[in-house]
């Protein structure tokens, strides 16, 4: 069931380099196909398409979002226990531990990589102590 | 994305022999009575097998290969990442459950599967692929004989996937090989060699096509509430956090547990090096857990060569530690990683192991294995594995060693499964625990050393309604099983209330062995009943849920009795009740005869043949 692209598509190639398991090919300037065995659903395609032309499992549009207006996900170190679930399911390669000498009680997870962040919301689910929001990031954060 | 209400099921039903498939639709009654997960892979074996449970061979076609799925799993409950597998054990020739935390449950749940029944045997290697539409049987040969990690990135591209997969052991049969998921396993019984007997390399499922929402989201939420305080306030998760399964290494040399020598000696102090405090600082650890874990009890460490391993559990540690002569904690991690590639369960493994350097010792066998010597364990293993020169016999487990060679009174086995790390003369409701446990000698039967020594709930050295307690723990386990929520759980969901959290230890102590109806009837274990209700739907009190527990233990054991079972196998070998001199000062044996017969009694078991009677059976609403 995964999404897939409508004759819509510009091929402009933005999935292409948004998408964090490759699953999207095509030329440029011609229309895209979604590999059914890699896609994820995480809906970065959708977001990032400038021709609404991504639709998910269901057929319908995924919306754009502005890039800057991605939710991302915030980690409250208070919560974190540093059990590193997150990381494991991201499948972007986003998030890491913040320091692998530190002792185990102080370690916590954090945002490596904000902008290989697809905005899946896979780590929120995957956390079992309530230590992620989704949120859209302020230009210090995102640096 | 697709939502389910409650539970789909659907089990898929995979005949290899004829490389087909069906689906087979659980009663609503069914899942009423068993609860999913282990319970019902217990009942559709019961079911397809009923009058023929004793002629089934365990490494034959007709043997049933069950991965069961927990209502839990996917909901957001904590600690529910599980997955039951249920089989005929080729080592016991019992029934046999195993429990593993990896990422293939996760994946055959969000397919829309609520497990998966394996029957027949391939001609030749295959690999099960499935999604909620499909089954796909690939050739395996070109990945046979590859060991579980580099087999799972083999066949693994996509993150919406997870496998269960056998090693090298599994392949060749060996008695007590494990399925492996993740870095997780289904280590107990044999359930890896059932699958290689079948030809069954691995079975990968794509999920993340279904999401599995609560009947009842207001009482779920209520009850994952109080079930996360529960879980992050207590104090045993905490120490299970911070050191792991190893902070029983500490408490075992304080009390006479750990497992030394054989189980000869019940103490070295040496034994410290191995504790998870030592390991703790030795590796800098770090969490490495199954999913959806809130306890977390799993842990990685930097090796000093360089590696990140995950650290052995406490079983490991125990029996390829102390139960060898073995101090050095960097070799227990380099042969888990060995046994762990070739797929076989530690415990079974070490306890053999320990058995031929004890048989070697006295001249009943020879062998090259010797207490202390270390050089030559890895190899060991892996001859094990490839069933090479003496692991050939070795593979077969200390039982069918003991019946060859002699040496039963020191063969440390329950009906046929090796003990775990726990001497039970340090604990005699352990000691009823392992002896009458449908399994065989599994700690996790009832975990008695939990109430007698970890928590300090009920004096060790009584026999008194000792049976009450086991019979008891049997119940809410196997539910919790069922359930398939972690059983670390149950420190917290059962000691967390006010009741037991806040009476002084001696009045606790005094109350749970002088009345344990009434001690029972205060506690509090409704988390579980009412995860199952809010879940599914399905009106569950906790007694409702204790009840279940009761009906698939007697299940069990009545399959049991069918697959030739004697009163004679539930007991323990004569180390634990008759060596009473040990190296630790206090000299005790466990007074098996006395409390099996009360744990006969108490479960309605008929003594002449340790099962439950047809009446009982379906008076609990199985069908006899």
């Amino acid at each position: 069931m995964s999404y897939s692209i409508s004759a819509q598509c510009i091929g402009c190639t933005a999935c292409v380099r948004v998408c964090p398991t490759g699953a999207i090919s095509g030329e440029k300037k011609e229309r895209h196909v979604i590999d059914p065995v890699r896609c994820i659903e995480c809906g970065a395609c959708g977001r990032i398409c400038p021709k609404g032309s991504v639709l998910d499992d269901r057929g319908n549009i995924i919306e754009k979002v502005k890039k800057s207006e991605w939710l991302k996900p915030v980690i409250h170190a208070d919560k974190c226990y540093a059990c590193e679930n997150c990381v494991q399911a991201c499948p972007a390669g986003a998030l890491g531990m913040l320091d692998e000498n530190l002792p185990l009680t102080e370690n916590r997870a954090v945002l490596v990589f904000p902008e290989k962040c697809v905005s899946c919301g896979w780590c929120v689910t995957n956390c079992m102590f309530d230590a992620i929001t989704m949120e859209v990031l302020q230009g210090e954060a995102m640096s | 994305m697709n939502v389910i209400s409650g539970t789909s099921n659907k089990y898929l039903d995979i005949d290899l022999s004829t490389k087909t498939w069906s689906v087979y639709e659980v009663s609503r009654d069914d899942l009423q009575k068993y609860l999913g997960g282990k319970g019902l892979a217990v009942k559709i074996f019961y079911d397809r097998h009923r009058e023929r449970l004793g002629d089934v061979n365990p490494l034959g076609p007709e043997n049933l290969l069950i991965f069961s799925m927990g209502v839990l799993l996917t909901t957001g409950a904590p600690c529910s990442a599980r997955f039951e597998v249920v089989t005929r054990s080729p080592l016991t020739g019992l029934m046999v459950g195993s429990s593993c935390g990896g990422p293939f449950g996760e994946a055959c749940k969000t397919a829309g599967w609520d497990g998966v029944i394996i029957s027949g045997k391939a001609d030749s290697p295959v690999t099960v692929r499935f999604d909620d539409k499909d089954v796909i049987f690939e050739d395996a040969s070109g990945i046979w004989g590859m060991g579980t990690h580099h087999v799972q990135e083999a066949l693994i591209s996509n993150p919406k996937e997870g496998a269960a997969v056998i090693g090298p052991a599994g392949e060749n049969l060996v008695l007590y090989a494990n399925i492996c998921s993740g870095h997780r396993f289904a280590g107990r019984g044999g359930v890896g060699a059932v699958m290689g007997a079948k030809n069954l390399k691995a079975i990968v499922a794509r999920g993340k096509d279904y999401r599995c929402e609560p009947v009842d989201k207001k009482m779920f939420d209520k009850t994952l509430k109080r079930a996360k305080a529960h879980i992050l306030r207590n104090d045993t998760t905490k120490s299970l956090r911070a050191f792991g399964t190893n902070m029983n290494v500490r408490i075992g040399i304080k009390h006479g547990y750990s497992p030394v020598r054989n189980f000869r000696d019940r103490y070295d102090e040496r034994t410290e090096a191995t504790s998870g405090e030592a390991m703790a600082e030795r590796y800098t650890t770090r969490h490495s857990t199954c999913r959806y874990c809130s306890v977390l009890c799993g842990h990685k460490g930097h090796y000093p060569d360089g590696k990140m391993r995950q650290i052995p559990e406490y079983e490991t540690i125990g029996l390829f530690g102390s139960n060898i002569e073995n101090y050095d904690p960097d070799l227990i991690g380099v042969w888990n990683d060995i046994m762990n590639e070739m797929g076989m369960d530690s415990i079974s493994a070490g306890g053999t192991m320990a058995w031929a350097m004890e048989a070697g010792e006295k001249g009943l066998r020879p062998t090259e294995l010797a207490f202390g010597r270390t050089d030559n364990i890895g190899r060991f293993l892996e001859d094990i594995a490839y069933r090479r020169g003496e692991g050939d016999e070795l593979a077969e487990g200390s039982l069918r060693l003991a019946n060859k060679y002699g040496g039963h009174e020191f063969a440390i086995h329950a009906k046929g499964l090796e003990i775990a790390a726990y001497d039970p003369r340090a604990s005699w409701g352990h000691g009823l625990s392992y002896a009458v446990h449908n399994k065989g000698g599994c700690h996790l039967g009832s975990y008695l050393v939990a109430m007698e020594v970890l928590l300090g709930f009920m004096p060790a050295f009584t026999a008194v309604n000792k049976h009450q307690w086991v019979a008891f723990l049997e119940d809410i386990f196997t539910g919790i099983n069922s359930l398939q929520s972690c059983l670390f759980t149950s420190f917290s969901i059962l000691t967390e209330p006010v009741v037991p959290k806040y009476l002084p230890k001696f009045v606790l102590n005094a109350a749970m062995i002088a009345t344990p109806k009434i001690s029972m009837f205060l506690m509090d274990w409704s988390v579980y009943s009412r995860f199952f209700w809010s879940i599914t739907g399905i009106k569950c009190t906790k007694w409702d849920y204790r009840k279940a527990g009761e009906r698939i233990n007697k299940l069990e054991r009545y399959m049991n009795v069918q697959m030739g079972l004697k009163p004679e196998q539930d007991t323990l070998p004569d180390r634990f009740t008759k060596e009473a001199k040990t190296k630790f000062p206090h000299e005790s044996v466990v007074p098996i005869e006395k409390m099996v017969k009360a744990y006969y009694r108490i479960r309605k078991y008929d003594p002449a043949v340790a099962g439950p009677s047809k009446h009982d059976l379906r008076k609990l609403g199985v069908p006899v």
